[in-house]
C-alpha cells in the first residue's frame, strides 16, 4: 500500500512541472490569504504537501458494561484517546483543475480497562482520491466543487464480543472484524476575503455509499463554517486565526450509524511565509463512541503544515 | 459480445473517417501490466490477499475538445491475477493458498484533462468489464488440490483515476500512464459465499500503461506547449 501511494505520489508530482504559475501559490481571495483548517476545506486548485498529527482524549467518559451473565456495571470510568495522522497532495492541472489524494490513519483507543472492553481498539484507513474544480473565481469570491472516491477500512476489536463468542461456543470467535468501506463524495468549498485581515469561509460534503454496517448503504454529509483572521498584511505579526464549527456525518469521522460529530476548531499559524503555513489546531468535539448514548467531550491538538509548490 | 465488439468497431471506424473534418482525434493502442488486488471481507481464517501481475491490453480512441479536454475510449482484454494465503498461527509459514485468475473484456471511457504545456495529463472514468473467464484453484497443504467452481458476477464496473505524460514522436507519440482502479459491485454473492475464499469482495487493481498513438488529420491539440 505505501509502495503504491509513492508511486501515486511521483506520478502527480511530474504533472507538476510548467503547472503552477508563483502568483497562485498560496490560498488568497482578494488581499486575504487564508489558513486552512482540517474538516473546513477551502476552494482553492494550488498544489500542495500536507501534514498533519494529532492526539485527544475524551474527558469523563462514563461507560456500561454488560458482564457475560446479562448483568450490568454502570458507572465505569475510562477515557477514549484519538491519534491521527495525515497525508495529502493536491496537484494543479489547470487553473480550474487540481488532483488530489489524501491517505488518513486514525485510531481511537481505551486507555483503561474498561474503556477497552467498552470501546475496544479502533483503527480506520482512508485512502481518498478527488478532482477539485473551481466554479468561481472574482475579485473577493471563491466557489469550488470536488468529486472523490473514498476508500476506508476499519478495524474494529471487540474484546469482550471475542470472549463471549468464545463462551457460548461460537464456530468462527473473531477478535477483531474489518470493514471496508467505499464511499463516492462531492462538495462544495466558498471562501470569501472580506479584507486583508478577516476572510470567511464555508464548506459542505455530501456522500453516498457503503457503512460500517454490512449490506447497509446510505447518505452521509458535513457542514462547516468559519472565520479566518490573518494579522500579517495589515499589523507585519506573522499570525493567522481561524475558527471553524463543523458537524458532519461522514465515515472518516463518525463510526456509529445515523450520528452526527460536532466539531469546534480554533488555529493559530504562521502566516508570513509565501510557500508554507504551520499551524497547531485545537479542536473540541462531541463525538459518537460505540456503546454510548450521547456523544461525549473530547478534545485534541494537531499539528499541520502546508507547503505551496 | 459479438454485436458489442462488432458495434465498437463501427464506432471507431466512423470516427476515424470524420476525423479529418473535425480534427484532434487520435488512434492508438496500449499494453501493461496489472496488479489485481481482493479488498472486502476477509476469508475465515488468519490469511492475506496478496496481489499478482497481470497484463492488460487495449485500443484507444480519443477525442480532443481543445487543448484541454479530450474524451477516451479504451476497449481491451486484460488477464488479471491474484493470491489469498493462509499463515500458521505464528504468521511464519504458508499452509495453504488460492489463486485466481480472471480474463475479461473491458471498456474504459475517461474524461481527460491536459496540462497547459500539453504533455501531461489526469484521466478519470468509469469501466465496464465483462468476465470472460474466472478460475480459481486452492492448494491445501502440500499434496491436496481442488478446483472450485466460482460464480462471479459476468458484468462488473469499476471508477478509475489515473496520471500520466507523453512523449512525442513526430506525429505520433508515446504515453506512459498510472491507474487507479476500484471496483464498485460486489464480485460474489455475499451469502452464497459468507465461508469460503471469496467473501463479499470487490477488486481493486492498479494498472501501468506504455502507449502508443496516433493524431489523425489537423493535431495541433496534440502538440506541446510553450506554458503560457
Amino acid at each position: 500500500m505505501k509502495r503504491k501511494l509513492l508511486h501515486i505520489a511521483a506520478l502527480f508530482l511530474c504533472i507538476g512541472v510548467n503547472a503552477q504559475s508563483d502568483s497562485i501559490k498560496r490560498p488568497v481571495v482578494g488581499d486575504h490569504t487564508f489558513t486552512p483548517v482540517t474538516q473546513s476545506n477551502l476552494p482553492f486548485t494550488n498544489t500542495y504537501f500536507y501534514m498533519l498529527t494529532g492526539i485527544g482524549q475524551t474527558t469523563d467518559l462514563v461507560h456500561q458494561l454488560e458482564l457475560l451473565d446479562g448483568s450490568k456495571l454502570i458507572g465505569l470510568q475510562g477515557e477514549v484517546s484519538f491519534i491521527d495522522v495525515k497525508f495529502a497532495y493536491q496537484q494543479r492541472v489547470r487553473d480550474w483543475l487540481a488532483v488530489y489524494i489524501v491517505f488518513d490513519l486514525s485510531a481511537r483507543l481505551g486507555t483503561e480497562l474498561q474503556s477497552m472492553l467498552t470501546q475496544g481498539a479502533n483503527t480506520l484507513t482512508a485512502f481518498e482520491l478527488g478532482w477539485h474544480f473551481k466554479l468561481l473565481d472574482r475579485d473577493k469570491v471563491a466557489l469550488s466543487t470536488v468529486a472523490e472516491i473514498q476508500n476506508l477500512e476499519g478495524s474494529f476489536i471487540n474484546i469482550l464480543g471475542f470472549v463471549k463468542d468464545v463462551i457460548n461456543d461460537h464456530p468462527y470467535p473473531s477478535l477483531s472484524q474489518k470493514i471496508p468501506v467505499l464511499v463516492f463524495a462531492t462538495g462544495l468549498r466558498f471562501a470569501w476575503g472580506m479584507s486583508d485581515l478577516v476572510g470567511f469561509k464555508a464548506s459542505s460534503d455530501f456522500a453516498y455509499g457503503e457503512s460500517y454496517i454490512r449490506g447497509e448503504n446510505g447518505f452521509t454529509m458535513s457542514a462547516s463554517a468559519g472565520i479566518d483572521l490573518n494579522f500579517y498584511r495589515k499589523y507585519s505579526l506573522p499570525l493567522g486565526f481561524a475558527f471553524s464549527a463543523t458537524i458532519t456525518s461522514l465515515s472518516d469521522v463518525v463510526y456509529t450509524q445515523d450520528s452526527y460529530a460536532k466539531l469546534l476548531r480554533a488555529k493559530i499559524a504562521y502566516t508570513k511565509s509565501p510557500d508554507f503555513n504551520l499551524g497547531i489546531e485545537v479542536s473540541y468535539m462531541k463525538i459518537p463512541l460505540f456503546n454510548q448514548d450521547k456523544p461525549p467531550t473530547a478534545f485534541s491538538i494537531a499539528l499541520t503544515s502546508r507547503f505551496y509548490f | 459480445m459479438y454485436r458489442i465488439a462488432t458495434r465498437l468497431i463501427l464506432f471507431i471506424l466512423l470516427a476515424a473517417t470524420f476525423a479529418p473534418s473535425h480534427s484532434q482525434l487520435a488512434l492508438g493502442v496500449n499494453a501493461g501490466i496489472n496488479r489485481m488486488k481482493f479488498t472486502g471481507d476477509p476469508p475465515k481464517g488468519f490469511g492475506i490477499f496478496v496481489p499478482q501481475a497481470g497484463f492488460s491490453t487495449s485500443l484507444q480512441l480519443d477525442y480532443r475538445f481543445n487543448d484541454a479536454f479530450s474524451i477516451s475510449i479504451q476497449p481491451g482484454i486484460g488477464i488479471l491475477r491474484s493470491k489469498y494465503v493462509v499463515l500458521n498461527d505464528s504468521g511464519t509459514s504458508v499452509i495453504d493458498s488460492s489463486y485466481f485468475t480472471m480474463k475479461s473484456f473491458s471498456l474504459p471511457i475517461h474524461a481527460v484533462v491536459w496540462s497547459e504545456n500539453g504533455r501531461f495529463y489526469v484521466t478519470a472514468g468509469f469501466e465496464f468489464t465483462y468476465t470472460l473467464d474466472f478460475k480459481g484453484k486452492i492448494a491445501l497443504g502440500p499434496a491436496i488440490q481442488s478446483s472450485p467452481e466460482y460464480q462471479v458476477t459476468d458484468y462488473n464496473i469499476y471508477a478509475q483515476f489515473g496520471a500520466g505524460f507523453i512523449v512525442p514522436l513526430g506525429r505520433p507519440y508515446l504515453s506512459f500512464e498510472f491507474r487507479y482502479s476500484q471496483g464498485l459491485n460486489d464480485l460474489t454473492e455475499p451469502i452464497i459465499h459468507q465461508d469460503s475464499f471469496l467473501p463479499r469482495t470487490k477488486m481493486t487493481n492498479t494498472f501501468f500503461l506504455i502507449g502508443i498513438h496516433v493524431p489523425i488529420g489537423d493535431y495541433d491539440n496534440y502538440k506541446l506547449r510553450k506554458h503560457r
